[in-house]
């Protein structure tokens, strides 16, 4: 079943063309990553699908249903994670049910629950600013699974980590993700982390972005960090980075 | 021995192996701490003019002892006339002047931050605000409404409100972008977002705005008392300026210190609680 259907999505600033047209279809429960040169207009993509911004032309259907603004089963995960510093960790992960009028007792549970589910139970009474980069991460993890999503978006969620700390997260977010059975649209500039995590990879272009390739990644899950080393791994990551080789090298004007 | 001591002497020169920059810095300095030396300073200026008017250096026309000027405020703020009259009208006005510039602060700012355009054209007139002498208006005040709290309460609270304006745009511009788009994402309407983010994420800048708001809202009231009132700490000192009673103007001059003094450091307890940048 194919739960989101991007169709000659075009978005334009002031003149530049910035994205597409770009189609793109994710089934149910799909791992999808895109990468890309960066500018490409990876983040706009999301969005268009996130319902933040409106394309210029083209459209977008998720679950069967024409994209009209923000939806409440999908849920975003932003690069900066988006914490509220001036609330408490658990109080952070209930907001999004907050936002939808859960009554406190009940919302506070189930964010108890997911706070469990990211490793973080100890830190609920902790403010954010008090956590590390990839610890703020997790709560906003655990504030996107509160709203049990039937697709979550995530902007480099580890763009801003180091790399052990995000491979340490690509796994916990695979493990979360394998639970569930909602589709994921990742957007990332780690090619290892995008292999590592998807079902397929999606190549973007330099801007204006479109699609140059989209590659399946067969490889069984569960996945453990071993699986970087199999052929069908090392295949796909030599043919991505071929691609965005070039594709960055023209982004910058250098060729 | 003795020539491993003498290495040791040429070698001493630098007392200090750890850089400047990284030494701690000392604690104390003749022994006494930082708030030692606060109240040391406060003592020796005490101390200093009661010497200096006890000599008989400078005449009582101009200065009085500190003790006597204390004496006098005691006595003062015992004497239900001067309450009545004087110190609980000038309290009541910068209570209510607070509250005023306070609240149409906030509420100018939410204004001003909801419609860019208002923003736009109203933004220069807030930068060269408190170029415009304010005081002077306060004499047409006194003609239109007469002597009485209306024109102190104009002019004091035209004085506060645009500092707290000033500040809240500043809180509610200092929301991330991911908390925007957070917001927008979760489908919070526009009351949950003014309370849930704005207002939240502002308020160590709206908190300083108000603290500054409140000391304006003492000046304000306190110096119109002294240009032209009937009633009021302000009044009081310059009648007492005006008929050489200068005992009871440092005694007015004083308490108003002690006021402004309790009211900056309530403002700033209680600020720190709910300041959630200082957790």
């Amino acid at each position: 079943m194919t739960h989101v259907v991007a169709r000659d999505v075009v978005r334009t600033f002031g003149g530049v063309d910035a994205l597409g047209p770009i189609s793109l279809d994710i089934r149910e429960g799909e791992f999808v990553s895109v990468v890309g040169p960066s500018g490409c207009g990876k983040s706009t993509l999301m969005e268009i699908i996130g319902g933040l911004q409106d394309p210029d032309a083209g459209s977008v259907a998720i679950g069967g249903t024409d994209l009209a603004g923000p939806r409440d089963e999908t849920s975003i995960v932003f690069q900066d994670s988006a914490t509220l510093p001036w609330r408490t960790v658990l109080d952070n992960v209930a907001f999004a049910l907050e936002a939808k009028g859960v009554p406190r007792a009940a919302r506070l549970e189930i964010a108890r629950e997911r706070l469990a589910t990211v490793g973080l139970t100890d830190f609920a009474a902790h403010y954010p600013t008090q956590l590390s980069g990839g610890m703020r991460q997790r709560v906003a993890i655990a504030r996107a699974l509160t709203t049990d999503p039937d697709l979550i978006l995530a902007d480099e969620p580890f763009g801003a980590l180091d790399e052990q700390t995000r491979l340490l997260m690509s796994f916990e977010l695979l493990r979360v993700v394998e639970r569930l059975s909602c589709s994921v649209l990742f957007i990332t500039h780690s090619i290892q982390e995008a292999v590592l995590l998807s079902n397929r990879v999606v190549v973007m272009s330099a801007r204006p972005g479109r699609i140059l390739d989209d590659i399946p990644i067969d490889l069984p899950l569960p996945r453990g960090l071993d699986v970087l080393t199999t052929p069908v791994a090392t295949e796909a990551v030599g043919r991505i980075w071929a691609l965005i080789r070039r594709e960055a090298q023209l982004a910058m004007g250098l060729t | 021995m003795v020539l491993m001591t003498a290495a040791r002497a040429t070698a001493a020169p630098r007392r200090y192996r750890i850089p400047r920059y990284l030494r701690p810095r000392p604690r104390t300095v003749l022994g006494m701490t930082s708030s030692a030396w606060t109240v040391a300073l406060g003592l020796l200026c005490v101390v200093t003019l009661e010497t200096v008017s006890r000599a008989g250096l400078i005449s009582d026309l101009y200065l009085v002892p500190p003790s006597t000027m204390a004496t006098r405020a005691a006595s003062l703020v015992t004497d239900g006339g001067f309450l009545r009259q004087d110190l609980l009208p000038s309290v009541a006005l910068i209570a209510v002047t607070f509250a005023v510039a306070g609240l149409l602060g906030i509420a100018t700012a939410y204004l001003l931050w909801r419609s860019d355009w208002c923003r736009r054209a109203a933004l220069p007139w807030l930068a060269v605000y408190y170029a415009i002498p304010v005081f002077a208006i306060y004499p047409c005040l006194v003609v239109l409404f007469g002597v009485g709290p209306v024109p102190i309460l104009v002019v004091s609270v035209a004085f506060g409100t645009v500092v707290v304006v000033t500040n809240t745009l500043t809180g509610f511009d200092s929301v991330p972008q991911p908390v925007v788009k957070l917001a927008r994402a979760r489908r919070l309407g526009a009351g949950q977002y003014l309370r849930r983010i704005l207002l939240p994420a502002a308020a160590p800048d709206i908190l300083a705005g108000l603290r500054l708001g409140l000391v304006y809202s003492i000046i304000g009231v306190l110096a119109t008392e002294f240009i032209l009132s009937t009633h009021g700490l302000g009044h009081y000192i310059a009648d007492a300026y005006h008929t050489f009673r200068v005992t009871d103007m440092y005694a007015g001059i004083l308490l108003i210190c002690v006021v402004a003094l309790v009211l900056n450091v309530g403002s700033a307890t209680v600020a720190g609680r709910l300041d959630w940048r200082r957790r």
